[in-house]
């Protein structure tokens, strides 16, 4: 069994309305997990909430071993999953403008979404700068063309790049994962405030 | 216990095993075994070269020749139209790239027969369920499309159509064949496959 | 072990995971995992045989006649099973097979029987399967 978008043409309205349902339960999981409050995102920041980096990572590794298993019983062919293209420069970065933007605003581009649909006007803001943001890229991509695409790696995978089987990696990268989490659990008591979960 | 160390070690335990398998990109057959050795032991997963001569002549969109040979060897003669890929480079990558449009008919050839055979079972073993070969290879085509003569007194309105079909595929194949290779290289590099690349990514 | 009973839940999705990864990788009537490294020895050409490398093998070798009777020279005929290639994933053909210790020699009057068979026996994991080249030259 390959993809299934491989193996039957769906509909235009039917992939609209499966990226629409999946998009709607992100949002409300988000939603559900407290994520549209930017004092929860900041907290990974000062160290009181490490709720991001819990549930990202969790998801991350949820998702890793489940398409390694799936990849393993052929259901899912690993070849088809879209792999990012690296652009060294490019996203060392990109990844400074988008952290100072994330503590700046209190939101990441997902989460800011999330909290502009239940009505938070910071959020709303936020949300319209990052449209001005990509407006002012878009006319000024030709000055900034060489360093977007600046040390082009194309799409690498970390495991191949330390010559690690993908088994290998997954398991130190879970074994990583838990060992960060605990840290993490530490530094909540370190720096912890009181708690907001009722003020959300 | 609380359920953050139950994920925890879980999604470590899983881990571990994942370690210990043998995991690679490369893909496994899904077809069952003996499903399949009933499907490929049949006599229609191969077409004649008089099929494939006719394909040629028509100029059908609908049949897409893959030639298995070393590419040295297919560049000096080849059948029109066909793409080459060598049988390593086949069995080592991923055989969507080739073979995943199921609108066309993939018919492989070798030289003889036992390359095109792996190829058709290794496809079909993987459902692809659009692949032929051509009977006898290359060894064929050139002992029945290039080397028939007509001989004889009288001949039949259906030998003729099929001696015409041969005669003007075997032109086809001479005229192709020696046209120079930078020329050839060229018009190769035009129909070349360009792996699909993926739409994608996420913020 | 009395660790992990401490948390039955992580015990049975793990056992369920491991029982269904031994299925994969070693279940009867199935095909192996990576398609790739199971086609490899053909593309090395490592999988044919010549009549004379035959002739030079010593131990244990199990010859399939998948097409019809005779054709064998003498001195190979004893080691030679019949087997109707349709019907060699049968469960009593591959039992044979599988319980053989040694190389297994797939043999046909025609090459193209023999060239899908071992495809399909060697991804079903059996990696001892050579495939008589030139059968002709053998019936002289």
């Amino acid at each position: 069994m390959a993809p299934l978008s491989s193996l039957y043409v769906f509909p235009e309205w039917l992939n609209m309305l499966m990226a629409f349902l999946i998009g709607t339960g992100f949002g409300f999981a988000l939603e559900q997990a407290g994520f549209s409050s930017s004092r929860k995102l900041a907290g990974m920041f000062y160290g009181y909430d490490a709720t991001v980096l819990k549930v990202f990572f969790t998801a991350a590794i949820v998702a890793l071993i489940g398409s390694q298993f799936l990849g393993f019983f052929g259901v899912l062919n690993l070849n088809q999953v879209y792999v990012n293209e690296f652009y060294v420069t490019a996203s060392v970065v990109g990844g400074f403008i988008m952290g100072a933007g994330f503590i700046m605003g209190g939101f990441c581009p997902g989460t800011g979404i999330c909290a502009m649909s239940i009505g938070k006007i910071d959020a709303m803001v936020f949300v319209a700068g990052g449209f001005v943001g990509a407006f002012l890229f878009t006319e000024t991509y030709s000055l900034i063309e060489g360093l977007a695409t600046a040390q082009y790696r194309g799409p690498v995978k970390i495991n191949e790049v330390l010559g690690l089987s993908p088994g290998v990696f997954t398991m130190i990268l879970v074994v990583a994962a838990v060992g960060m989490f605990w840290l993490a659990e530490l530094a909540e008591k370190r720096f912890a405030r009181p708690d907001i979960t009722n003020d959300l | 216990m609380n359920i953050r160390q139950k994920v925890s070690l879980l999604l470590i335990l899983l881990s571990i095993m994942l370690a210990l398998l043998p995991l690679t990109a490369n893909r496994s057959f899904s077809e069952k075994p003996s499903k399949l050795l009933a499907e490929v032991l049949g006599a229609d997963v191969s077409v004649t070269v008089d099929e494939v001569a006719e394909f040629i002549v028509r100029e059908d969109p609908d049949v897409r020749l893959i030639d298995l040979r070393p590419a040295d060897v297919f560049i000096k003669e080849a059948i029109p139209g066909a793409v080459n890929v060598p049988y390593s480079e086949f069995i080592r990558s991923d055989p969507d790239t080739w073979i995943s449009n199921r609108e066309v008919r993939t018919i492989f050839y070798s030289t003889g027969n036992s390359e095109a055979d792996y190829a058709l079972v290794y496809a079909r073993g993987m459902g692809y369920n659009n692949c032929y070969i051509m009977a006898g290879g290359i060894t064929e085509w050139v002992r029945t499309v290039l080397d028939t003569k007509f001989s004889g007194g009288r001949i039949t309105a259906r030998e003729n159509a099929l001696f015409e079909t041969r005669r003007r595929a075997g032109e086809m194949y001479t005229e192709y064949s020696s046209l120079p290779d930078s020329l050839k290289a060229k018009f190769l590099e035009s129909k070349k496959f360009s792996a699909k690349k993926l739409d994608g990514g996420c913020e | 072990m009395k660790f992990l009973r401490q948390y039955p839940f992580v015990l049975i999705v793990f056992l369920l995971m491991v029982v269904l990864v031994l299925f994969r990788s070693f279940g009867g009537n199935n095909f192996r995992y990576d398609a790739a490294r199971w086609a490899e020895s053909s593309v090395k050409g490592s999988n044919l045989l010549t009549v004379d490398q035959l002739s030079a093998m010593t131990g244990a070798v199990l010859v399939l006649n998948l097409g019809d009777e005779a054709d064998l020279p003498g001195q190979l005929r004893p080691k030679t099973v019949i087997m109707r290639p349709e019907s060699i994933t049968g469960k009593e053909n591959l039992r044979l097979i599988r319980k053989h210790r040694g190389p297994v020699i797939l043999f046909s009057d025609d090459a193209s029987t023999s060239a899908r068979v071992w495809m399909i026996l060697s991804e079903m994991g059996m990696r001892d399967v050579y495939i008589l080249r030139d059968p002709g030259a053998v019936a002289e």
